[in-house]
């Protein structure tokens, strides 16, 4: 190792050298590079410096020359040590009988020494530099700044948004009608009438368009390579292979089924309700749980269970015509039901203020509004809340409300108006879901061609996850 | 010339872990190296009060209020009263913090600048920038150092780490790794000298290993805390591929945490509970007893500022299979370690290329733990943090200790924390436009404090304990920990 006396760069003092420049990272081009001052690269400038950290970043600062930056050398010891010594500090080797430990300490303590190996970014290796020293050449140059900012298009956003504006609009709708009840303007058997009516309306058109909907798209899929056939995820569960199994699929589709009679009527409340009310067998099957075995979505290549099912559309109208069937057989079921449970509902209710419940269920629809899962698609695990937080919500609004309500109307009225509103509420909704879902998903369609416009409109909110299983 | 120094941190023993053997070891030889150092942490459950270890190092449990994993509730000032009694007791120098989620380590570094004292920070982790508990926990940490006089981390990826989320400067901050007591982790045919006690499992000299065949039963060994950061789920992937494509492996996984039920998930499912043993948690002292069962140590940790335990594993002979993240690449050489990108297919494609190197015995286990013994010390560790507490305490000048710089924007001189208020407030108010004067505020507050507790308890009212006689004069310095007693000091 040849001392360096000859080259010092101009600016600086000369009592320090220079650093020798030697490989020491894999980010650095080459080997060693001959050791003269001259031929050592400035610094770049579009790379952080260390002083960048501490002083406010000022991009377009100038930096004076290569020699603000060559740190002296600092020994340990305070002491200089000859070149063999530094040379005995080299890491010890692979094999490993030549580790050098013991001249390496007799060495640094006494004799004199230039600075030779260059600077390393290990730990494992006795270096020749104090511990604060800071290299100008890597120090921060794996640093990434917003790796995963992700601008965002204003109509797309304005696309996204509709989704919160339509259920603050099912609320606001729900809280009109209440409200219009309750001050005697809107009899309740016409509100139940017309959400009847309206929900009934919406759900056929919708069901008509997701048809038509899921016809284009399996047209185009078709088209498309069948890129995601589902088994590339390979650490979800393996029951999850629909392409393979036919009949794990229809069983799947029946479950899907019911799921979509509850996902028409805004799924989550009304499944809940009937968890609540009616202890019935159906509300065992609950497609919208998250399979537990999941991994999180980093580590999945394959496909999100949402879009699976996607890929085995039910060809045949055989089992579209099933699933409206059990569409229509849980309304019913969910409507009677209600209806035999609401003289429960009274008596239980008998010795309730109406004031707190205007208070409280105030509180549960604006929980509702906050908490509701408004499903932002990529962004996997985005909602801290259950999903049932806000369902449950919801519901338990919806009950007060007809606890309130029979404080003010006749008891003659109370089945019918506790059963409206437990019922017309989501059908309100379901009709608002609709139809937002369907302008934006006429929007999806136009502004995005590839593959994801399915998945949108769809798959978009967990709860139309169902309606994506049609 | 020897210091006293105070070690703070709301970690210490009981309680196991990294970040506790380090301050006890540190602390250790410290005191072999002359100086004088205490230990204040919180009460632990059944461990109030004054405590000594072995060797003279004396621990002061303060009664606090603990919240949330052994942090203690981060009142500002609280500490102060009982925090200058302890330093004015022990007559300490230096007072040196520990861990970044320590809110004791934060409280005592700001009282110490306001008492007028040197203070030292050891950081043993890493942290994002991104979501709002890191920017909150940034803040904090850029308000005590934003007056600290040094700043210690583990590796140089910590010390960016550190840098970027304190705003130092880069000077400042010191790279002293962490050591392993190589001893503990000796690797299964070592044979045990004549003048050391047989570590627990080794009693017999045993011969040397044979090769390994390429049947032969290669053990995978993973010890972590089952938790998200600590890659759990990319181990729950990789493992049965793992055991899909070679067959003569099986795995032993010690350690617990939430990520348990997963991971026991996956064994039932794929069924392979006969070649993945699951051993839950373990002591500290287990685990070379577990290391040394296997061949191969598999670290898929997503953060790690060190990673003691790989040092640990190769220690003991073992081949060590990590991510590329953090500090660990900085630790070990390059053949001790396979690395891999944190995903699941380039784990499974390093385990798969370590266990061919081990088969092909192209890999030298078993020089393994005499080049880690080379590589890592403690007593290295602390005449490195001896040379920091020089530094700050001006017995090594400034310009020696941060280096000369010419034609710098900044003089050195600097990097020296005077202790008048005003220099301090200035340093303080940088940290931003509204977080800069509520700070201010803080120190003011902490200022008057003081004040207010040298009128009310005055120093002269404060007894001076008497410090634990040197190991050289007393014979038994290096019996067991000696208990909870306070005595006079026998000083022959």
């Amino acid at each position: 190792m040849p001392s360096l006396p000859d080259s010092p760069p101009p600016p600086v003092p000369p009592p320090v050298p220079p650093p020798v420049p030697v490989e020491t990272h894999p980010n650095r081009t080459g080997g060693l590079k001959p050791p003269s001052g001259e031929q050592r690269a400035l610094p770049d400038p579009t790379r952080l410096a260390p002083e960048d950290a501490y002083y406010s970043p000022s991009l377009l600062r100038s930096r004076p020359g290569s020699s603000n930056y060559e740190d002296p050398i600092r020994p340990l010891n305070g002491t200089a040590a000859t070149a063999a010594s530094v040379a005995a500090l080299r890491p010890p080797p692979a094999v490993p009988g030549a580790v050098p430990r013991k001249d390496n300490r007799k060495l640094r303590s006494g004799a004199r020494k230039k600075r030779k190996g260059a600077w390393k970014k290990l730990l494992w290796v006795k270096q020749s530099y104090p511990d604060n020293y800071t290299d100008t050449e890597t120090f921060l140059d794996h640093l990434q700044r917003n790796p995963r900012v992700r601008p965002y298009d204003f109509w797309p956003l304005v696309a996204d948004s509709t989704v919160i504006v339509q259920h603050v609009c099912s609320v606001a709708i729900f809280v009109c009608c209440f409200v219009g009840i309750v001050q005697g303007r809107v009899s309740p058997v016409s509100v139940v009438c017309w959400g009847s009516v309206g929900t009934a309306v919406g759900w056929i058109l919708w069901d008509w368009w997701a048809f038509t909907e899921h016809a284009e798209n399996r047209r185009a899929l078709e088209h498309a390579v069948d890129g995601d056939d589902g088994s590339s995820s390979s650490s979800t569960t393996s029951s999850v292979n629909p392409i393979n199994q036919r009949g794990g699929g229809q069983k799947e589709n029946q479950v899907h089924g019911l799921g979509l009679s509850l996902a028409q009527n805004e799924p989550g409340p009304l499944r809940r309700q009937s968890t609540g009310l009616s202890a019935d067998s159906f509300t065992v099957q609950d497609p919208g749980s998250p399979s537990p075995g999941s991994p999180p979505a980093s580590y999945t290549n394959g496909p999100s269970a949402q879009s699976q099912p996607q890929s085995w559309q039910p060809q045949s109208f055989l089992s579209r015509n099933r699933q409206r069937l059990s569409t229509v057989k849980s309304a019913f079921l969910i409507y009677f039901s209600l209806l035999g449970l609401s003289p429960i509902l009274k008596s239980l209710t008998k010795s309730t203020a109406s004031d707190s419940i205007w208070a409280m269920s105030c509180w549960l629809l604006i929980m509702n509004i906050f908490s509701f899962d408004y499903g932002s698609g990529e962004g996997a695990g985005a909602t801290k809340f259950p999903a049932s937080l806000s369902t449950n919500a919801a519901v338990m609004a919806s009950t007060l409300d007809a606890i309130l309500y029979r404080g003010v109307w006749p008891v003659s009225n109370i089945p019918a108006a506790a059963a409206s509103y437990l019922v017309d509420r989501p059908y309100i909704l379901n009709f608002g879901t609709g139809y937002a879902r369907r302008w934006s998903g006429g929007y999806y369609i136009t502004g995005w061609v590839d593959g994801r416009d399915s998945r949108v409109i769809l798959g978009k909110r967990p709860n139309s996850v169902d309606d994506g299983r049609l | 010339m020897p210091y006293n120094i105070a070690m703070v941190s709301d970690f210490f023993f009981p309680q196991p872990g990294g970040v506790e053997s380090h301050i006890y070891q540190l602390s250790t030889k410290l005191i072999d190296r002359g100086h004088k150092v205490i230990i204040i942490t919180h009460a632990y459950k059944g461990r109030t009060g004054v405590r000594y270890l072995t060797n003279g190092l004396k621990v002061y449990h303060v009664p606090f209020l603990v919240i949330y994993r052994e942090t203690t509730m981060p009142t500002v000032f609280s500490f102060f009263p009982i925090f200058r009694n302890i330093v004015i007791r022990e007559q300490i120098q230096i007072v040196h913090g520990h861990q970044s989620l320590s809110s004791f380590c934060h409280e005592a570094i700001l009282h110490a600048r306001t008492m007028g004292l040197r203070t030292a920070f050891t950081d043993h982790s890493l942290f994002g920038f991104a979501d709002a508990g890191s920017i909150l926990t940034n803040k904090l940490l850029k308000f005590t150092l934003s007056d600290v006089d040094h700043v210690i981390c583990v590796s140089h990826t910590c010390k960016e780490n550190t840098v970027l989320r304190a705003s130092l400067d880069p000077l400042m901050v010191s790279v002293i790794p962490n050591a392993v007591v190589a001893e503990n982790f000796r690797p299964i045919h070592a044979t045990p000298r004549a003048n050391e006690r047989p570590s627990g499992g080794t009693p017999q000299i045993q011969p040397p290993p044979r090769p390994i065949g390429p049947n032969d039963i290669i053990t995978i060994v993973v010890i972590s805390r089952l938790f998200y950061n600590k890659g759990t789920d990319l181990l729950i992937a990789a493992i049965p591929r793992i055991l899909a494509s070679h067959p003569n492996v099986r795995f032993i996984i010690a350690g617990s945490g939430p990520k348990a039920i997963d991971l026991e998930q996956m064994l039932e499912r794929n069924v392979l509970q006969d070649k993945v043993e699951m051993l839950g948690a373990i002591r500290h002292e287990e685990v070379r007893d577990v290391m040394v069962r296997g061949h191969i140590y598999l670290h898929p940790s997503l953060t790690e500022a060190f990673g003691t335990v790989i040092v640990e594993a190769a220690s003991c002979g073992l081949y060590v299979v990590c991510t590329r993240v953090g500090g660990i690449p900085e630790v070990l050489p390059q053949h001790m370690t396979t690395f891999a990108k944190p995903e699941e297919d380039d784990i499974v494609l390093a385990t798969s290329k370590a266990i061919s190197a081990l088969r092909s015995n192209r890999v030298r286990t078993e020089r393994f733990h005499d080049q880690v013994k080379v590589m890592y010390s403690w007593t290295d560790v602390a005449r490195r943090t001896e040379r920091v507490y020089k530094g700050i305490s001006g017995d090594i000048s400034p310009q020696e200790f941060y280096g000369y710089y010419p034609g710098e924007i900044q003089e050195a001189g600097d990097r020296v924390r005077n202790f008048s208020l005003i220099d301090r407030l200035k340093r303080y108010y940088g940290c931003g436009v509204w977080a800069g004067k509520l700070f201010c505020l803080c120190v003011v507050v902490d200022f008057l404090l003081y004040t207010f507790l040298e009128m009310w308890f005055p120093r002269a009212n404060i007894d001076i304990a008497r410090s634990w006689p040197r190991k050289l004069q007393e014979a038994n310095g290096h019996t067991a920990p000696k208990g909870e007693r306070e005595r006079p000091a026998l000083i022959s």
